[in-house]
């Protein structure tokens, strides 16, 4: 690959969310309807914290993907500045989970992004609130 | 919050964060110098989100899993109900960063942790800070795959 930029905002097939080349990558698969993005997602043991539990950072994980799939699928590629996570329930290993978001505003740099994370039957799992700007090295490294 | 925190949770040496036998987890190890944990962690580029720029999920876990452990250290197993982390600087693939943790409130059942993750001249990548609902006593010994106080002060 040609000289990489230290700093770029780039897609890339290596992504831990939705990498299709990474083999870690929880390979999210999100659907865009024109407002929100929408993914399906069945953890596994894995991707547990306590024993059966899902971790906390492996749904905060999809949730900060899902936001940036809305955003990039609404023509926005930002990063996250700060997320706030709430979790409403405990996830199980193998309990399968239907994530949303779709971005809610952006006043110049800055967009605002909510996702959920629900059960098939909509028994709310996670919720995420997020900033994310839109970072003023885009322009240089720009593809 | 936690619409029903489970009365006893188990430690697994799949964690995502911390599990030996996870051969896709974050293999994290933390020291406890009795306030805080401490670990370094140096993310690959299986750990991107954009291309060479670390996801914020990976550094969210990453957090999450230094404030369970300062929860444990203090005697306590918990979960996580609210998580809140600013980033403040992106971090690139292959920069190594040192994560502390520590327990700011200890009340009965819920307990308010922060962490934060920053390059080794001291640049702040990411702070969080929790809040997290008790779900049984932590016993070290439980711990699958690690002698009986080996990681204690």
């Amino acid at each position: 690959m040609a000289t990489k930029p230290q700093k770029s905002i780039i897609t890339t097939d290596m992504c831990f969310g939705c990498g299709k080349n990474n083999p870690l990558s929880l390979k999210l698969n999100f659907k865009w309807d024109g407002k929100t993005a929408k993914a399906k997602f069945t953890p596994n043991k894995f991707h547990q914290g306590f024993t059966g539990i899902v971790h906390g950072g492996v749904i905060s994980t999809i949730l900060d993907e899902a936001m940036g799939q809305a955003a990039y699928r609404a023509g926005i590629k930002c990063v996250t500045g700060t997320m706030l996570i709430r979790f409403k329930r405990p996830l199980s290993v193998g309990e399968p989970v239907i994530v949303t978001a779709s971005v809610t505003k952006q006043v110049r740099r800055l967009v605002e992004i909510e996702a959920k994370m629900t059960l098939l039957d909509g028994t709310p799992v996670a919720e995420a609130q997020a900033t994310e700007v839109i970072p003023s090295w885009k322009a240089e490294s720009e593809e | 919050m936690v619409a029903e925190p489970p009365k006893s949770v188990f430690y697994s040496d799949l964690c995502f964060g911390c599990g030996k036998n996870n051969s896709i987890g974050l293999k994290l190890k933390f020291k406890w110098d009795g306030k805080a944990v401490r670990t370094e962690f140096t993310p690959n580029r299986l750990h991107q989100g954009w291309a060479e720029v670390i996801h914020g999920g990976i550094i969210t876990a990453v957090l999450d899993e230094a404030m369970a452990y300062a929860a444990g250290y203090e005697g306590i197993k918990c979960i996580t109900a609210t998580m809140q982390t600013r980033f403040k600087h992106p971090l690139s693939v292959g920069e190594p960063t040192i994560v502390t943790a520590s327990v700011t409130r200890n009340a009965r059942r819920l307990i308010e942790t922060t962490a934060k993750m920053t390059l080794k001249d001291g640049t702040l990548i990411a702070e969080c800070t929790a809040k997290q609902v008790a779900a049984g006593e932590a016993r070290w010994e439980e711990r699958p795959k690690k002698k009986s106080g080996e990681e204690l002060k």
